[in-house]
């Protein structure tokens, strides 16, 4: 059976993995077919091949109204509304708490919770 | 200085007058001693050594005879009248031997053989000598037949020559001594053959033979073949009379290989070969022991055929001899010696007269052996017809090869153990009903075809913690991500009816914003359907991290064709952030 991988093509994160032949992505989205055993949640797309994800480090500082991230110099990340990107400032939120996940060759995630207001 | 060496020439002619032998004896060369050997006197007058021709010819090809030829001795007497005196004698065929060698003692002969001719003139009497192979330079005898039925041919026949073979012969074509009974002979009926061993009607084999025994008499044998029922594609042999009765009329050549004639012993090599044709013919002797020689260095079987009467027996002599790289002598006595051509240290040397080059010989890439001949050959269009499969092809250019078999009725009856492809006629039989259709309890699950039953079309959405829609919005959207959703699709299977499908949906996700959220999820069919159940409602996302939901969804009657589904959810309360969605769908269908 065929896997297909549908890859956000900057970042290389694997957004979903699919057997169904004929789904399309999006035109932002690169449609791959992937090798029988890639776990979407462990392989990432680094623009010839999968390879595997590897854990790092992600932190936030409060620096007036904005949280100023820290993460590796080449890495993405997805935020809450579903963007995918390289930013490293986010606007202050105090309503909510809120998750930003390391996308492609790392893996890792960092709440921001409401409480973290300064 | 050396002496020269003595000649003796003895010969035997008749006197005219009676026909009596009377012995000739002359001498020459020597010169120390009286002309008195063997206690008998010999007249002086030989002029010279007589010149002795062995030549052996090599015309690109190994030959197999060279014998020694002697030709002309002259005789010139002290006087007029000796030279009448023998010149009044019937010299032609007379026996002639020549010996020479040192005084003293009776020379050895080195030749013998007989007196072509005599001539005289200027005192001289020249004595030619016939060719000392003379004897077998005679074709083979050969009875012919009288064209009176039966054994002695058909009317058609009359005059036919006989053939006699020996040794092992190949592919000999078979001649109709009574076509009415569909007999057909391969040599003389009246000299048994050995065997018969195989028999091809256009170079098809024969699918069976039977032997038919002597009868008793050649006559008798011909009437048990007349009376005996040749089995259906093939025939009844009968060596001892040379025949075959054929099942049917054959459609074209009938050949069979032959061991031949037995006579005084069956033998199939060449020396024992050439020592019948030279008995047959009532030739010379052979020197003791080299027949027995010969076969023992050339013992592989050979055979031969003789149909005319024209070859005489030297020319088959050096046939045989040179396929086998044998060669054949006369002794000075006149009897066959046979020689292998070996290639090894000289083992004579000689003092040349006259070196001349006459060709130069170009190198040989093969040599045509003689060796298992076949004694007709066929064209292609004399042969039953042989299509090789690979040859012919249907028009679409499937070769019939590929179609193999493709004999009717091939496989009837077929016994226990008959390949059928890769399996076996049980397999076949315990398989498929009498009738057609599978047997109970045969139909193995590899054996449905994918995408008969089930299809795993699986998806899997990662979301990477995003939050869909709005808090509260209680609108559905599909549960998606950066532009994809969770969805997947399946195909019904035309003439398939009677399908359904259900849906196992897994969503992976956590409470946000410090309260419990409430989702509802449902399915969507491409064209609209909801599936059942129409939604589960009023999911409750607590505190305590990621939280899995899995929930089933049935489609009852998808429509036939490819039919996409995707899942959607609305936010009831607040709106949870989504780790991962996972679509497993599971169609059934026939």
């Amino acid at each position: 059976m065929s896997r297909y991988a549908i890859i956000h093509p900057a970042s290389g994160a694997i957004v979903m993995v699919t057997t169904v032949q004929s789904m399309m992505a999006p035109d932002h989205l690169d449609r791959r077919p992937a090798p029988a055993g890639v776990d979407p949640a462990t392989h990432w797309w680094d623009g010839w091949s999968f390879r595997p994800r590897v854990d790092a480090d992600i932190s936030a500082a409060i620096e007036g109204e904005t949280v100023v991230l820290d993460y590796p110099a080449e890495a993405w990340v997805a935020a809450p509304d579903g963007t995918i990107s390289s930013t490293r400032t986010l606007p202050r939120a105090s309503e909510r708490r809120r998750r930003i996940v390391l996308v492609g060759r790392y893996r890792g995630d960092l709440w921001i919770e409401p409480g973290d207001a300064a | 200085m050396a002496r020269p060496p003595l000649i003796l020439v003895e010969a035997q002619p008749r006197r005219v007058s009676d026909g009596v032998t009377h012995t000739v004896r002359l001498a020459g060369g020597g010169g120390a001693l009286p002309y008195h050997y063997g206690d008998v006197h010999w007249r002086a007058g030989i002029e010279a050594l007589p010149t002795i021709i062995a030549s052996l010819d090599y015309e690109e090809e190994i030959v197999g005879g060279g014998v020694p030829q002697a030709t002309t001795l002259n005789f010139a007497p002290n006087g007029q009248a000796a030279v009448a005196d023998l010149a009044s004698y019937f010299w032609p065929d007379a026996p002639v031997t020549v010996r020479v060698g040192p005084e003293g003692a009776l020379p050895p002969v080195i030749i013998s053989g007989k007196v072509l001719e005599i001539a005289t003139g200027e005192g001289k009497l020249s004595i030619a000598l016939a060719d000392p192979a003379a004897d077998i330079k005679k074709p083979l005898p050969l009875s012919r037949y009288a064209g009176t039925g039966g054994l002695e041919g058909p009317s058609e026949w009359s005059g036919q020559i006989k053939r006699r073979i020996w040794g092992r012969v190949w592919n000999l074509q078979a001649e109709p001594i009574d076509p009415a009974n569909n007999i057909y002979c391969l040599a003389d009926p009246l000299r048994p053959l050995q065997a018969i061993s195989a028999v091809r009607d256009r170079g098809a084999p024969a699918a069976a033979l039977t032997v038919l025994a002597w009868q008793g008499s050649a006559a008798a044998t011909l009437t048990a073949l007349r009376a005996a029922a040749a089995p259906a594609g093939g025939g009844v042999i009968c060596p001892s009379i040379a025949c075959i009765k054929w099942w049917t009329k054959p459609s074209g050549d009938l050949n069979a290989d032959v061991l031949g004639e037995i006579g005084a012993g069956y033998v199939e090599t060449t020396a024992g070969i050439a020592e019948r044709l030279v008995q047959t013919l009532g030739g010379p002797s052979f020197v003791a022991g080299t027949v027995a020689a010969a076969v023992a260095a050339r013992p592989a079987p050979v055979g031969w055929v003789v149909k005319d009467d024209t070859t005489t027996v030297a020319a088959m002599l050096d046939d045989l001899m040179a396929n086998s790289s044998l060669m054949w002598l006369l002794s000075a006595s006149g009897q066959i010696m046979i020689r292998p051509w070996v290639w090894g240290a000289s083992v004579a040397s000689a003092i040349s007269e006259d070196v001349s080059r006459v060709k130069v010989l170009r190198p040989v890439t093969t040599r045509r052996l003689g060796y298992r001949r076949n004694e007709a050959k066929m064209a292609r269009g004399d042969l039953v017809a042989i299509v090789l499969a690979n040859e012919v092809a249907y028009l679409d250019g499937t070769p019939a090869q590929d179609l193999q078999p493709a004999q009717a009725g091939a496989t009837l009856g077929a016994p226990s153990g008959t390949p059928v492809g890769a399996i076996t006629a049980d397999d076949v039989d315990s398989t498929i009903q009498a009738g057609g259709g599978v047997a109970v309890d045969q139909v193995g699950t590899a054996a449905i075809v994918n995408n008969a039953v089930t299809e795993a079309n699986f998806a899997v959405l990662d979301l990477f913690g995003a939050e869909l829609g709005a808090s509260d919005d209680n609108v559905w959207s599909d549960f998606a991500y950066s532009g994809v959703a969770l969805q997947t699709s399946f195909t019904v299977p035309a003439d398939a009816p009677d399908t359904a499908a259900m849906f196992w949906v897994t969503v992976v996700g956590v409470r946000t914003g410090g309260d419990n959220d409430r989702i509802s999820l449902r399915m969507r069919r491409g064209d609209g359907t909801i599936l059942l159940p129409s939604e589960h409602s009023y999911l409750l996302f607590t505190s305590g991290g990621n939280q899995v939901i899995t929930l089933p969804f049935f489609d009852t009657a998808p429509p036939t064709g490819v039919n996409a589904y995707t899942v959607q959810l609305k936010n009831v309360v607040g709106r949870p952030a989504w780790e991962r969605g996972i679509v497993i769908p599971i169609r059934l269908s026939k």
